[in-house]
């Protein structure tokens, strides 16, 4: 069985997403910021009527941002429920044609700066394509994270404030 | 066609007859001498039956024809109607809306107790009726044909308005007709020439291919006489006999309105002036066209900008008249998704009353203003806000009839729920003339709960004090009772109203009632907006919530304790800037702009960079995973394309508890 799958560039690394759910890719136009919305969103746009969330993978990837190329896209995938989003990618590289036993299960040895948002890796005459999980990147869980150490932390101070 | 195809038709007419039902049974409770509503009921409860039949549910055509017999022995003065059994007709109903609930959710033809309910109804036909049950089933039996042909009294009115004579006919052809269609056709031809020829039977697809013996029978409206209306007829060849029956409306009792689908004959077809003509459609068929719309008006408002920016002379009159042709097809695109406020309002009184029983109270509900319209989707949404508003006047608000006398107040509760159109909002008040909330009781509940602090509760006035009934969880009763005072209600009823974009206000007035005012926007898909900059970006502000917009110096604001506020009308009046509330870096000016915007009853200044002005947007909804960017309802999309957010003061003040 073949899989398709649609790579492209962030920094120096090649990622890729199913090409199943990908919807098209459009060059970078105006978004407007929705000031507050978590960090990795970048905004939202209008596309022929639709209103868009954005996601920029450098944001998403802690990486540092870069000003938009002639090269930069974006990428609108479809979500659950229909629903649309759209991901800015540094550069398109190519649709592949994956078969099944090129497809391998991250090694734990692995550094990517995809991190925790990676579904498999795609392995090529040598070259590494790391295959993204897309609902992982639009869910906020890292936030929450956050947000839960955080309050831990503070209860913490208090007990011993309390004691 | 498959039945199941009819159940989505059968079920939203059968809720037609139920409100009528319930409505006609309330005006009966009310005064049991007067039998008028009675004919109501009797007719509603006929054409659910004959509805249920039509469709194959067997135990609620029963249940129904129980309901009918008993209806027809109180009708015709056989059975006296007592409490009781007002009381039995009332749960009749209850049980028709659960076999309905069943039908929808499983299509399963069952009610919880249909059957208990039924011997009740027997017991008292039995012993009151003077009619032989023989008697009432040849009643029934009507001849086919004559089922067939019944004439809706609607028609009958219009006939009888417009001068017009209805008829029914039976024609009988020659043994040795051949072209039996041809003879149809020539006789509808001739009748249509002068009238209507409205039903047929068998039907007009039957009569065109001569499906049918030798005789036939039609419906017919016309100015002729009956004399004439037979010349005309034996003018064709092959006619045997016809026989002519004039329907009055004073024999429209023996025309209980049946809801068979007769097809009309389709030959002339051009003036269909009596009967009204409606069409049921798709609710998401709806929301398609008025999203398209309002992308209409999107791209108006484009066209617009385009034709002032650029100076086209020649564009401008068809800029215009585009303008004005949209704005039409706006209108009635809204107006096709308005529903009267009544489709909700008219179960209220029945509820209020089942209540009022269980409490041993006794309540009247009044309802004003009923015919105004409202977008349904508001209208779904404000459904349960209002029922908990009624619980609560029922439950805290009337009192028991004895307390209500010594108060020199009448016996009955009167719940007041009204609706009234204000420019692009509607607003609707839910008033009763009970105690009133207790101030005193509020505050020191409230300090017991410790809802808020100490010092807050003291300073509050009695006003204020009003509004904590509305915060989450709070609740005067000591324990929670059946109907309301669990301390959900006023809070849930506030949040929801907020939800929709519209205003909550409780109005108190001590020992005499209470007024809860809903403020609602028309609709929700296109609003008028005022739009401003801050920080470099366009926001939109529903015109519902903005007051007036001004300009001041920066030296006009003033600083208590350590708080922005400026002092207009004497009014003292919160400062707020909005690029600040959108974590942004506010801009440091001397003239100020300022809207001010109505939140939670309180006055709000709000600095902007810019107002640009009024005008009208379409909201699109922020999707799904934006659902966390708080303080904003949704966006819409400018004329130049641009996409500009729609501010939620309330939710954008609450993330930044600064309220």
């Amino acid at each position: 069985m073949e899989k398709k799958v649609v790579s492209f560039k962030i920094k120096d690394e090649e990622f890729a997403f199913d090409i199943m759910r990908i919807v098209e890719v459009i060059k970078i136009k105006e978004i407007t910021e929705v000031p507050t919305a978590p960090l990795f969103m970048e905004g939202i746009i209008n596309l022929r009527g639709k209103i868009i969330p954005i996601i920029d993978l450098r944001k998403r990837f802690n990486l540092e941002s870069k000003e938009k190329t002639k090269e930069s896209r974006i990428i609108i995938i479809e979500l659950q429920k229909n629903q649309l989003a759209g991901v800015i990618v540094d550069e398109i590289q190519k649709v592949l044609n994956v078969k099944k036993e090129e497809i391998l299960p991250p090694p734990s040895t692995l550094i990517s700066a995809g991190g925790k948002y990676i579904e498999a890796i795609i392995k090529i005459e040598e070259r590494i394509i790391v295959l993204l999980n897309i609902e992982k990147i639009f869910t906020e869980e890292e936030k929450d994270d956050m947000a839960q150490i955080i309050k831990m932390e503070e209860e913490k101070i208090e007990n011993r404030t309390d004691s | 066609m498959d039945i199941n195809n009819y159940r989505e038709i059968f079920i939203e007419e059968a809720k037609d007859n139920i409100k009528i039902f319930n409505s006609a049974l309330l005006k009966f409770e009310k005064d049991p001498f007067d039998l008028t509503p009675v004919n109501d009921i009797f007719r509603a409860a006929h054409t659910l039956k004959g509805m249920a039949a039509t469709m194959g549910y067997d135990k609620m055509t029963e249940f129904t024809h129980s309901l009918e017999d008993i209806l027809d022995n109180i009708r015709n003065g056989t059975l006296k109607a007592d409490k009781e059994i007002i009381g039995l007709l009332f749960k009749g109903v209850d049980i028709i809306e659960k076999f309905l609930e069943n039908i929808a959710q499983n299509n399963l033809d069952t009610a919880e107790g249909y059957e208990i309910l039924i011997n009740k109804y027997k017991e008292y036909t039995k012993s009151g009726a003077i009619k032989l049950p023989d008697e009432i089933n040849t009643k029934e039996s009507l001849k086919e044909e004559e089922q067939e042909l019944k004439i809706e009294e609607i028609i009958l009115n219009e006939a009888q308005k417009q001068n017009l004579n209805v008829f029914t006919i039976k024609i009988i052809l020659a043994e040795d007709c051949v072209f039996k269609n041809v003879r149809v056709f020539m006789v509808n031809r001739n009748l249509s020439e002068k009238g209507e020829v409205i039903k047929s039977f068998p039907s007009a697809k039957d009569l065109e291919e001569g499906k049918f013996g030798n005789t036939f029978y039609i419906a017919y409206i016309t100015k002729l006489k009956a004399e004439e209306v037979e010349k005309l007829i034996y003018k064709i060849a092959e006619i045997k006999k016809v026989e002519i029956n004039e329907i009055k409306k004073d024999s429209k009792e023996k025309n209980k309105t049946e809801e068979k689908q007769i097809d009309t004959l389709n030959l002339n077809l051009e003036k269909q002036k009596i009967l009204s003509q409606s069409v049921r459609v798709n609710i998401e068929k709806l929301d398609i066209l008025l999203n398209l719309v309002g992308e209409l008006v999107i791209t108006k408002i484009r066209l617009d900008q385009i034709s002032k920016d650029k100076q086209f002379e020649i564009l401008k009159d068809t800029v215009n008249e585009f303008d004005r042709i949209i704005n039409e097809l706006q209108a009635e695109v809204t107006q096709v998704r308005m529903l009267p406020v009544n489709n909700i309002f008219e179960r209220f009184p029945r509820i209020a009353r089942d209540l009022a029983v269980e409490e041993g109270k006794e309540v009247e509900t009044e309802i004003i203003g009923g015919d105004i319209e409202i977008d349904r989707t508001v209208l779904e949404e404000i459904n349960e806000p209002l029922l908990h508003l009624i619980r609560n006047s029922v439950a805290h608000g009337i009192e028991k009839p004895e307390e209500r006398i010594s108060k020199g107040k009448g016996k009955k509760g009167i719940i007041k729920l009204s609706a009234k159109r204000e420019r692009n909002s509607i607003i609707i008040e839910v008033s009763d003339d009970g105690k009133g909330i207790d101030v005193l009781k509020v505050r020191k509940k409230a300090l017991e709960m410790k809802i808020l602090s100490e010092e807050k509760i003291k300073n509050m006035t009695d006003e204020e004090i009003v509004n904590i009934i509305a915060l989450p969880g709070f609740s005067t009763m000591d324990k929670a009772d059946k109907i309301a005072g669990r301390g959900v209600g006023v809070d849930v009823v506030k949040t929801k109203i907020e939800a929709l974009g519209g205003i909550f206000k409780i109005e108190n007035y001590p020992g005499e009632g209470v007024k809860f005012i809903l403020k609602l926007p028309l609709t929700l898909a296109i609003i008028q907006a005022l739009l401003v900059k801050a920080s470099g970006n366009i926001y939109a502000l529903p015109v519902i919530h903005t007051l007036e917009t001004l300009e001041i110096n920066i030296k006009s604001i003033k600083l208590i304790q350590g708080k922005k506020v400026i002092v207009l009308r004497d009014e003292v009046i919160a400062v707020f800037s909005l690029s600040e509330l959108l974590k942004k870096k506010r801009e440091e000016k001397d003239i100020i702009q300022i809207v001010i915007v109505e939140v939670r009853d309180k006055k709000i200044a709000l600095e902007v960079d810019e107002v640009i002005g009024q005008q009208e947007i379409a909201i699109k909804s922020l999707g799904e995973f934006l659902k966390y960017a708080k303080g904003f309802s949704g966006v819409t999309i400018l004329g130049d394309g641009k996409i500009s957010l729609i501010l939620d003061l309330q939710a954008l003040l609450d993330e930044q508890n600064k309220f």
